[in-house]
């Protein structure tokens, strides 16, 4: 069977920014079986302090290897204990839990990479294994601030387009990414798409854009979550968009309503991995439950951790949606 | 040799660890770690008439050794479990417990009735103890009278073994479990989770949607088994004890202090192998101690 409760040996736990740290892990049978959008569950403390697991997103997959990653941030007690571990020792893991991303395997096509704070580490494996399917990959990352952001090296290294945002503005667009996604797809609508789904055209692998942050948008107004009417009478009809095929999106709600708004006014098929507040990441506590809106329109609340966490954009039911 | 086989008012079963009602679903999700045949009964998910969304988010929250939970019944209702769950359970050789939550005394004996002669169905679990949702659910378990009510409605359609599940949030547990013996019922089942809450002092709320929800995990074990001893003493009835347990040593409390078996909650959302651990770890303790059997040590601690 697929899950390794066996735990994993900790290589390394380092500082990526303040407060922000890297784990890599090695945990060979986790991470064969291990697919980008699945997540972990890891036991911090002994004598339930904490009582629940943790759930991260892995954040790299290196099957060869046998290696895994996990990001985090320290915000409560059970993350400072996290950061204070030594490489060497014992790590009672549980995964790889949730259903994860999927792709298109045959026809090349281009991908935009969309995160919001954490919600970056699920997307990281997920740009390598599009990368590898001779995918195209923009990526736009956002943030509270430049240290907030991260993977930036690994999406450049991979040949991906970056764009970023930072809403205290200390680094790209100032304000929220979806600004910059907006603008992309704008661009894209402009130039016709199937000029630009041309056969072969800017797909090739190790020949599309350059790597690296893109910081041209850095003037640009702050972008809020409400602007865009998204499926608002009217809005909701769009262009399309000749720039990107597929969007995914991981990050916290009010994030993933902007995105999907874009989603459906550019109508683009969209992949969204919801974070909420979870109990056992096995589907058995219902704590993680979210409304979702079926093909039938009917609303049903699903788990998260079981039934997603990558669910299709046009099924998350925000309650402030119209 | 040492045999786990418990027997309870007509209920036989292998061993004496059972996953509880709320921390197992239907028993899928944990199929993939070990086969639903493994624990000694799945008492489902709290079953009700209709099916029902549950409450909003968030529905949990973690505490001291523990935590807090407000899903408010989630869940497909009697009529899917029939269709769609219980005959997969049936299949898997899992012996199944329904757990059933009605509105009224009226709705008990329907959800009761639905569930007459179902195939593969091993005893009824009445619910007169939710915390998390509003009419019905908890207001029957904490008044004699009524939990008596429900019973005998139970009752009425259940051939099977007819377990009662109590509430801890009752000045005198003893007075409801001996109301509901009287009733009818066959086995306790004690105890549901405890009323608690939780603030966010930095937004100065509530944390759980429903503001107060249920309390379980190894931070609610003293009180359970104080209630399973007391109960024990007073009435003549086989007892499921039920309240943090997480480990073989805290089953064994459990037993020493007059339970016939014990069930597996929130050590199922910490531990997907918790039920088939506490199985090995109970029998490995009993051949070290020098038992053959669960009754053997069975209210050894009782006064």
């Amino acid at each position: 069977m697929a899950e390794n409760t066996e735990g994993a040996f900790l290589e390394k736990n380092q500082s990526l920014a303040p407060g922000l740290y890297e784990m890599t892990l090695l945990a060979p049978a986790l991470v064969a079986a291990a697919r980008p959008g699945q997540f972990v569950m890891l036991r911090l403390g002994e004598n339930w302090a904490p009582f629940l697991r943790r759930p991260f997103g892995l954040a790299g997959i290196a099957a060869g290897a046998g290696r895994c990653q996990i990001v985090y941030r320290v915000v409560g007690e059970g993350t400072a204990q996290m950061s204070r571990w030594q490489a060497g020792r014992q790590v009672d893991i549980l995964g790889p839990l949730g259903n994860g991303f999927t792709w298109p395997g045959v026809e090349p096509g281009r991908a935009a990479l969309v995160g919001g704070g954490m919600g970056i580490a699920p997307l990281l494996p997920l740009a390598q294994a599009l990368r590898q399917a001779g995918h195209q990959v923009s990526a736009f990352l956002g943030g509270a601030s430049l240290d907030r952001l991260f993977g930036l090296g690994q999406l450049g290294d991979l040949g991906c387009r970056a764009q970023i945002a930072t809403e205290d503005g200390s680094a790209g667009f100032a304000g929220l990414i979806t600004g910059p996604l907006e603008r992309y797809l704008l661009a894209g609508a402009g130039a016709g798409r199937d000029a630009v789904a041309a056969p072969g055209a800017d797909t090739a692998a190790g020949t599309d854009h350059a790597a690296g942050t893109d910081h041209a948008a850095a003037a640009g107004p702050r972008a809020s979550a409400d602007a865009d009417p998204g499926g608002g009478p009217g809005a909701g009809i769009g262009p399309g968009s000749g720039a990107v095929d597929i969007v995914y999106a991981c990050g916290p709600m009010p994030f993933l309503r902007a995105v999907t708004g874009l989603c459906r006014r550019f109508r683009l098929p969209a992949q969204v991995s919801l974070e909420e507040r979870m109990g056992c990441g096995l589907g058995a506590c219902m704590g993680c439950a979210v409304k979702i809106k079926d093909a039938s329109g009917t609303i049903q609340q699903r788990r998260i951790c079981y039934d997603g966490p990558v669910f299709d954009g046009k099924e998350v039911f925000f309650l402030d949606q119209p | 040799m040492t045999s786990l086989e418990v027997r309870l008012a007509g209920l036989t079963l292998p061993n004496p660890v059972l996953a509880a009602s709320g921390a197992f679903g239907f028993g899928r999700e944990f199929a993939r770690y070990y086969p639903p045949s493994v624990p000694g009964a799945i008492m489902v998910k709290g079953l009700t008439l209709a099916p029902r969304a549950g409450n909003d988010s968030p529905r949990i929250a973690e505490t001291p050794a523990g935590m807090l939970n407000s899903i408010g019944l989630q869940n497909p209702g009697v009529d899917a479990f029939l269709r769609e769950e219980l005959p997969w359970l049936k299949s898997q050789g899992a012996r199944v417990i329904a757990n059933i939550n009605g509105h009224s005394i009226a709705e008990f004996g329907e959800i009761a009735r639905r569930l007459e002669g179902a195939d593969g169905l091993s005893a009824l679990e009445v619910n007169i103890s939710c915390p998390n949702v509003s009419g019905g659910g908890m207001f029957f378990g904490t008044d004699p009278r009524l939990a008596a009510q429900v019973t005998e409605a139970v009752r009425e359609h259940c051939a099977l073994p007819l377990i009662v599940k109590l509430s801890p949030n009752v000045a005198d547990i003893v007075a409801i479990a001996r109301a509901v013996a009287g009733a009818g019922a066959d086995i306790l089942s004690l105890i549901n989770t405890v009323l608690g809450m939780a603030i966010d002092i930095k937004t100065r709320r509530p944390i759980l949607a429903r503001q107060v929800g249920g309390l379980s995990g190894p931070a609610i074990k003293p009180i359970a088994l104080r209630m399973v001893w007391e109960t024990a003493q007073a009435v003549n009835l086989p007892i499921i004890a039920m309240g943090g347990i997480v480990s073989p040593a805290d089953a064994a409390e459990f037993f020493l202090a007059g339970a016939a078996a014990v069930a597996v909650g929130a050590g199922n959302f910490i531990d997907p192998h918790c039920v088939p651990k506490i199985i090995s770890g109970l029998e490995r303790w009993l051949a070290q101690e020098g038992y053959s059997s669960i009754s053997e040590i069975r209210g050894l601690a009782l006064p």
